[in-house]
């Protein structure tokens, strides 16, 4: 579904990165340049393309004012600037919450809308991502993040927990609930439990 | 299909790698100790950036812009031939189907050099906004594709991996081999193209409703004529003959660039607060450079040099 990630330069993991900023700081550009385009994707789809570039801007700007913080022991930085962008979209509540409700109103996403043709426009009003949408739009805060870590952030129940900050217990069975919640909401298109459990 | 996978297919029209080049020169300003960790907004010119809906005034940052020169109608070519101008053009304003033709004309017979993957394409270029200019940069690309070199006014030479997203030239080059030479066949693959080149679009994301599909061709070509390494002279024909055929495009004769050079503005008109105009030399037609005229001011950026090298650093 997504392009597999740029692998790391001569198998320089994050972690690498980051320390030989440390001294050297432009070498941090070469993390911004490994993980910002599938940040942004990711705060694009919870926030549309307008707050987007302000979040991601200032994640890696607050990620290099902390670099002497990060923990070497992690080789994937994933985890680290996922969290500190969930921190920062958190202010944009209304506004994702809005764009659920908005898409599930009238059919028109507004968060792909710049993105689509018109044809596209007309196929997007079906019922089902009406419906889904207004269950995302319904969903805790905590089980939102938690979901939306693991599906859109394509970030393991692990790495969703040192995101959040929380044990990857706590990241699971938000995501259950989250799922249990979508399930209700969508009515029927899942037999029960059927899936329960097949992904994570 | 379970909710898992329902909530994955929600947004997925989203690109797979948006442009992130407003938030690398963010990022940069930091790191070069140019900006106050607080608020960043104020640094840089991201507003109009992303209202063009251009990555190339972000080019002057460094590391992950695949800029590369623009090799095309670089002869003298001679004009030759009056240009039979062809079509339903009657409802256009005459002075665009005429012009372009001509570009069309001389670029198709224009030779393009043959240039080895092991070798570099250079160009030097300006940027001009309304609340002061950004650094001149030279900026080499490997043509393969695999490293580029960027000099910025003023400091060293830096050669670097190149950036593998849609900058790169060697992906550039291998769009450009695989477009139409049909003009109507061009113009109609520009126009539909799907929703991931967005960004090309003049007008971003923020075009009048109706005007996409022309933004994004008016875009896409002038792209393509600064950014492609190499293209070849009946394509380069084609794009001008594309651009002719673009609704509410016209031509400003005399038009001046970002650097004070007159050239044959080529001006898309949306109706909008916003013009946008390629210059075009006046002899050859080759491309000087852009501008995006509006209320706000003028936002322009000029290719003062260009061309082909053995090494980052070479200047032809």
């Amino acid at each position: 579904m997504t392009p597999p990630r740029p692998a790391a330069p001569d198998g320089i993991d994050d972690a690498a990165v980051i320390a030989r900023s440390r001294h050297d700081p432009e070498q941090f550009a070469a993390l911004f340049a490994r993980h910002a385009p599938a940040i942004k994707r990711y705060v694009i789809r919870r926030l549309g393309q307008d707050p987007a570039e302000d979040i991601v801007a200032e994640t890696f700007t607050l990620a290099f004012q902390r670099r002497d913080s990060y923990d070497p022991a992690y080789g994937d930085a994933r985890p680290w600037l996922y969290g500190i962008t969930t921190n920062l979209m958190r202010r944009h509540r209304r506004q994702e919450i809005g764009m659920y409700r908005a898409l599930s109103r009238t059919g028109v996403d507004p968060v792909v809308e710049p993105f689509t043709n018109e044809v596209h426009r007309r196929l997007a009003a079906d019922g089902e991502r009406r419906r889904l949408a207004a269950a995302l739009a319904g969903l805790s805060r905590p089980h939102r993040d938690a979901l939306l870590l693991v599906t859109w952030g394509e970030l393991s129940y692990e790495q969703a927990a040192l995101a959040l900050g929380v044990p990857s217990g706590t990241v699971r069975s938000r995501v259950s609930r989250a799922r249990a919640k979508l399930r209700r909401v969508l009515g029927g298109i899942d037999q029960a439990g059927e899936n329960e459990g097949k992904i994570g | 299909m379970n909710e898992l996978e329902l909530v994955g297919r929600l947004r997925d029209e989203v690109p797979q790698r948006p442009d992130v080049r407003a938030e690398e020169q963010r990022l940069l300003a930091v790191i070069r100790g140019g900006a106050p960790s607080g608020r960043l907004a104020a640094v840089r010119p991201a507003r109009s950036v992303r209202h063009l809906g251009w990555g190339l005034a972000l080019a002057g940052a460094g590391l992950a812009a695949g800029t590369v020169a623009v090799l095309q109608a670089g002869g003298t070519g001679e004009p030759g031939n009056r240009p039979a101008v062809a079509g339903p053009q009657a409802a256009r304003p005459r002075g665009a189907a005429v012009v372009l033709e001509k570009a069309a004309l001389i670029a198709a017979s224009t030779q393009v050099p043959a240039i080895r993957p092991d070798q570099w394409v250079y160009q030097k270029e300006t940027q001009h906004f309304p609340d002061g200019d950004l650094p001149t940069f030279e900026h080499w690309s490997r043509v393969d594709g695999k490293q580029d070199a960027i000099r910025e006014e003023g400091r060293e030479l830096k050669v670097g991996k190149a950036e593998q997203g849609p900058m790169n030239p060697a992906k550039t080059q291998r769009d450009i081999d695989a477009l139409p030479t049909d003009p109507d066949d061009l113009l109609a693959h520009f126009r539909g193209e799907a929703g991931a080149d967005a960004w090309k679009a003049v007008c971003g994301l923020e075009c009048p409703p109706g005007t996409e599909a022309d933004a994004k061709a008016f875009g896409k070509i002038g792209w393509y004529l600064k950014y492609a390494p190499i293209i070849p002279p009946e394509k380069t024909a084609a794009m001008y003959r594309a651009l002719a055929k673009i609704p509410r495009v016209a031509i400003e004769e005399n038009t001046m660039d970002g650097d004070g050079r007159r050239g044959i503005g080529v001006v898309l008109d949306l109706g909008t607060s916003e013009k946008t105009y390629y210059i075009l030399d006046s002899g050859d037609y080759h491309y000087l450079g852009m501008k995006a005229v509006s209320g706000d001011g003028t936002i322009a950026m000029s290719v003062l040099n260009s061309g082909v090298v053995d090494k980052p650093g070479q200047v032809p």
